[in-house]
Formats: structure tokens, C-alpha cells, sequence
């Protein structure tokens, strides 16, 4: 029976200190809201324009909160970023919202597309997989289409 | 002797509660496959699950959504508790007749953006 019962006690106090280390998590969570970040990583081009809109309409959302927002593409299509017009409307889009558009260079180079005609203001990173998750672990929230 | 292991129990069991009540855990996905509901629903069939469970749907295949054969997934949603939402853009730009969609579905602006939102909110998101 004692051993019954200082089990019981014992997983009882266990019990409730977990419970309260959530709670206290939770409270500090609340306390000190963080900056929202984003990352979206998407193999479409066109996507860019309702990325666009949803960066738009959180950065009203977040105001002071608002912190980073990343677009990457990767995948087959990535050579699309390389028609200029098509990419004009986007990056001032993306630079009057503060959104950093990102190629990944792995793409560029499995399918054969030349970084230098990129557009400029488009910064390549090596691997947008490995981008993408670098970013999550700094606590970005985050979408792959 | 018997009094006090009830105490105890009384106890235990608040503590569980309260445990469960911050592991509560919700889920959005954002698909633009729409066959993939079955896999997605039989994840949703869970008993023990407590908690929202969205499916977002977006892109070029929401047109499936008006179709006959996927009725048995309303019907299979509502038992399972899990919301559908549809992305008006999606619709918008497909030139799909809204009264076509059925009305268990709900429309959200953008897709993208319901998604970033419910995970600020906490959500754990799965992009299919």
C-alpha cells in the first residue's frame, strides 16, 4: 500500500509540474510577443502575387510585430525569373512591403538557368530547402507550396 | 487509508485535465490535390483527437469540389469534426460559379494568407 501510495504522490507531483512549466512557457510567450517571420517556398512564380497579398495584408495585421517575410522558388519552373516583365511588378511589390524574394541556387543550376540574368535585387541562396528550414528553426512561420 | 487514495486520485486527474487542456492541439493543411482528402480524413478519424482540424483547399483543382463524388467527404468531414475551406482567389481566377460549391465549404480570401494566420495563432500546418 506505501509503495501504492508515494507512487501516486509522487506522479502527482510530477503531474503538476509539468503542467505548470507549460503554463509558465505560455506566460512568458504572452509577456514578450516576438516579431512575426515568415518563409513561403513555392515552385511557382505566379504564386508571388497572392504571397504578395498575404504579406500585405499581415504586415497591417502584425504592424510593429511585422518582422521578415521570405519568398523562395525553387523547382522546375524557376527559370520564369528570368522574364523580366513578369518579375518587374513583383519585386516592387516585394520591395515596398519590405519582402525579400529568394532563388535557390540548386534549382538554377539543375535546370540550367544562368544567375546573371536573375534580376539583381533577387538574392540566390545555395539551397532554398535548407534556407527554408534554417529559417524554422529560427522560429519562422512558414509554407511550402 | 481509503479516503486519502481518493484524495490522491481526485488530485491525479485534475492534473491530468490540466495537462491536457495546453497540449490541445490544432491542425490546418492547405491542399491543392483534392483526392488527397480520403488520406487527409482518415488522419482527422481520430478519437482521441481534441481540437480544430482545417483542410484549406487552393489552386487550378478546386473545381473538384463542385463534383458529385465528393459529397461522401462532406458527409465524412462533419463526422469526423474537420472544417473545409475553400480559397476565393482559387475560385476567382478559375471563373467558378460560387453556387456550385457546396455550402459545408467555407471561403476564405486568400489560402496563403488563412494559413499564416492560424499559424500565429498556434496551428501546426502541413502543406500538401
Amino acid at each position: 500500500m506505501k509503495t501504492i501510495l508515494s507512487t501516486l504522490i509522487l506522479s502527482f507531483v510530477l503531474m503538476s509540474a509539468n503542467a505548470q512549466k507549460s503554463a509558465s512557457s505560455m506566460a512568458t510567450k504572452n509577456e514578450n510577443p516576438a516579431a512575426y517571420n515568415y518563409v513561403v517556398m513555392t515552385k511557382k512564380v505566379d504564386q508571388l502575387y497572392p504571397i504578395l497579398l498575404a504579406a500585405a495584408h499581415l504586415a497591417k495585421e502584425d504592424k510593429k510585430q511585422f518582422g521578415q517575410f521570405e519568398v523562395i522558388i525553387c523547382g522546375k519552373d524557376i527559370g520564369e525569373m528570368t522574364d523580366e516583365q513578369k518579375m518587374e511588378k513583383h519585386l516592387k511589390e516585394a520591395e515596398m512591403l519590405g519582402v525579400n524574394i529568394l532563388a535557390c541556387g540548386f534549382s538554377l543550376k539543375k535546370f540550367d538557368v544562368n544567375p546573371e540574368k536573375i534580376p539583381g535585387n533577387v538574392k540566390i541562396v545555395e539551397n532554398g530547402i535548407l534556407h527554408n528550414m534554417e529559417l524554422q528553426k529560427k522560429g519562422y512561420l512558414s509554407l511550402e507550396l | 487509508m481509503k479516503n486519502s487514495i481518493a484524495i490522491i486520485i481526485l488530485f491525479l486527474s485534475l492534473g491530468v485535465t490540466a495537462q491536457q487542456k495546453f497540449e490541445t492541439t490544432n491542425f490546418v493543411i492547405l491542399t491543392s490535390n483534392i483526392d488527397q482528402i480520403e488520406p487527409i480524413l482518415m488522419a482527422a478519424q481520430n478519437e482521441s483527437r481534441e481540437g480544430e482540424f482545417q483542410i484549406v483547399f487552393y489552386g487550378s483543382k478546386v473545381k473538384q469540389l463542385s463534383n458529385d463524388s465528393f459529397k461522401e467527404n462532406l458527409k465524412l468531414a462533419e463526422e469526423f469534426n474537420v472544417k473545409l475551406f475553400v480559397c476565393q482567389m482559387s475560385i476567382e481566377r478559375l471563373k467558378i460559379d460560387l453556387a456550385t460549391i457546396p455550402e459545408e465549404i467555407t471561403l476564405v480570401e486568400n489560402a496563403f494568407l488563412y494559413a499564416l494566420q492560424l499559424q500565429k495563432k498556434g496551428y501546426k500546418t502541413l502543406n500538401l
